[in-house]
């Protein structure tokens, strides 16, 4: 009884994604790829959507305002105990509007993120008490580059993806202590060339350190706090002094699993800690995503 | 292996793009040439319209030289809004804008020994509504020759290539038209370099240009009197000396004006 109602708050605890190309805060990977242990032949898909709004520069004076609203769909599959594979497309919607009355609206595809999440824990009975890994990823740059209705190239702030290969090497652990779940990592993302319009995403390590409560077998509330630490975007070769920092946010969640093998979480995530370059400002995060196995194992 | 149901089919628009775009407001900034003393001398043959020409004008002094050569490279940084009652500028309200991600709106050299009137693009600035009574410019130092040019600028935002003339007993009188015969060339400078230094500075717009949501396009004229360049200079020492270059460019800055729409 206590193993089942474990594995499964551990199969909830899967926080949405946030993969923008340029706000990612928090672990990427555990969407799909999950916490708790795979077995093999596990597969897994989701659908999420997120909304956010972020600003730069001066109001009324060079201040840009992003507005985004992100629908991705993803899928997991574990070939053995060890290895989780995950594949993520999403499709992005993005208003960018200047104090100069000047405003770009994009949709289109975004770019497809891949990653692979290992298990590096001896084989032990359950209960499994520790899990921890590495984990590594590689962002596409699957996002087309986009002209407006006068053939003109649309400015790559706007634009669903950035145009660059972005590989990230990183570690995570979690504790399960049934009704308790405590996780955390920590990502490296490294863009390796320059994207569209000469832009490049700056150096970034992002992160999350969470901790679970299963109110109900069916329902567990989370709440993380998740971070990231961001070198300054650059066009060209020559910096953005309105990009960049050290973003810490709280991250409270629900996720209840309403049928058997299907799962539905919503949350949020509220600045707490700003340090950024220059003139910027983080309106809070909105998500809402649904996951459903394909295969659970009996 | 449980049956899985048809929900995650048709969630997704595959390939489905489309991109809107609504220009913002813009101000065009143009630099001319503008010095009404100075006239254009020919040596040799008569020089194509359009192509750099020399220039002679008196200085402040009255002493008379000739500009061979003279460039620099003004961009525009940022309009300066009006306070509202006094119509002063107000630095704490300045309107920052950026021609684009680069960080700098586009360079242009000013060639002055082209014809007067004839127009430089300084680039465009994109500023938020308001009304402006101030343009900043930098004098900025150069990162690439222009191109077509033999003229080596890298790392100077402004070149000059003057001669000095010593008038022989004719009265030295600011404007007064210059009879060559009067003079002999005492000297000519090749090239001399000159970097910025601090570089920011303001030159007022009158009357104010006011940029909304109906008014999207401005337009701003630099006007530069390069015939005040060497007031209060010692040309015999300006190759050698950082202060006579610093007054030549103390000169340059105030010699622009701007003149709105």
């Amino acid at each position: 009884m206590y193993r089942i109602l474990f594995l499964l708050c551990a199969a909830m605890a899967v926080p949405p994604l946030w993969a923008c190309a340029t706000c990612l805060c928090g672990d990427p990977t555990l969407t799909l790829s999950g916490t708790e242990k795979p077995f093999a032949g596990r597969q897994r898909l989701s659908a999420d959507f997120l909304i956010r709004d972020e600003r730069q520069g001066r109001p009324n004076v060079d201040e840009q305002r992003f507005e985004e609203q992100r629908y991705s769909l993803g899928y997991a599959y574990s070939p053995s105990q060890r290895w989780a594979l995950t594949a993520q497309l999403p499709y992005v919607r993005k208003t960018v509007s200047s104090a100069s009355l000047a405003v770009a609206e994009t949709s289109g595809l975004g770019d497809l993120e891949l990653g692979v999440k290992l298990f590096l824990q001896p084989d032990r009975e359950i209960p499994i008490r520790e899990l921890y890994g590495l984990t590594a990823g590689l962002r596409l740059p699957t996002a087309q580059e986009q002209r407006d209705q006068n053939g003109n190239s649309v400015d790559v702030d706007a634009l669903p993806g950035s145009g660059a290969f972005v590989p990230s090497v990183g570690g995570w652990y979690g504790r399960y202590q049934f009704p308790w779940l405590f996780y955390g990592s920590a990502q490296v993302q490294y863009a390796m060339d320059e994207g569209y319009q000469g832009y490049r995403p700056g150096d970034a390590l992002v992160g999350t350190a969470l901790a679970q409560y299963a109110v109900l077998p069916e329902l567990a509330a989370q709440m993380a706090l998740d971070f990231r630490h961001t070198a300054r975007n650059s066009f060209s070769g020559v910096d953005d002094e309105n990009s960049g920092g050290f973003l810490a946010v709280f991250a409270p969640r629900l996720i209840w699993g309403f049928w058997p093998d299907w799962s539905l979480n919503a949350g949020a995530q509220f600045p707490a800690i700003e340090i950024y370059n220059g003139v910027q400002s983080n309106e809070p995060t909105y998500t809402v995503g649904l996951s459903y196995d394909l295969n659970s194992e009996d | 292996m449980k049956k899985f149901p048809a929900i995650f089919a048709a969630v997704f628009l595959v390939g489905c793009t489309s991109s809107t775009v609504t220009e913002g407001l813009l101000v065009e900034i143009k630099a001319t040439p503008d010095a009404p003393g100075a006239t254009m001398t020919v040596s040799g043959a008569m020089a194509a319209e359009g192509e750099a020409q020399t220039k002679g004008f008196r200085t402040a002094e009255g002493r008379y030289v000739e500009l061979q050569r003279g460039l620099l490279n003004l961009v525009p940084v940022e309009l300066v809004r009006c306070a509202s009652v006094w119509q002063r500028l107000d630095p704490l309200a300045s309107a920052y804008a950026h021609g684009g991600h680069d960080g700098a709106a586009p360079a242009g050299v000013v060639d002055v020994n082209r014809p007067d009137g004839t127009e430089f693009d300084l680039g465009s600035l994109a500023p938020a509504p308001g009304s402006y009574c101030g343009l900043r410019l930098q004098l900025q130092t150069v990162r690439a020759n222009p191109p077509g040019s033999n003229i080596d600028m890298l790392g100077a935002s402004a070149y000059v290539a003057p001669c000095r003339y010593q008038d022989l007993g004719i009265p030295t009188i600011p404007g007064a038209p210059v009879d060559p015969a009067s003079a002999f060339e005492e000297g000519c400078l090749e090239a001399v370099k000159l970097s910025g230094g601090i570089g920011v500075f303001t030159v007022t717009v009158d009357p104010p240009l006011t940029m909304s949501a109906s008014e999207r396009l401005g337009r701003l004229h630099l006007h530069i009197a390069y015939d005040r360049w060497f007031d209060g200079v010692d040309l015999a020492a300006l190759e050698s000396s950082i202060e006579q270059q610093a007054q030549v460019l103390a000169n340059m800055r105030g010699s622009v004006r701007a003149s709105g729409r």
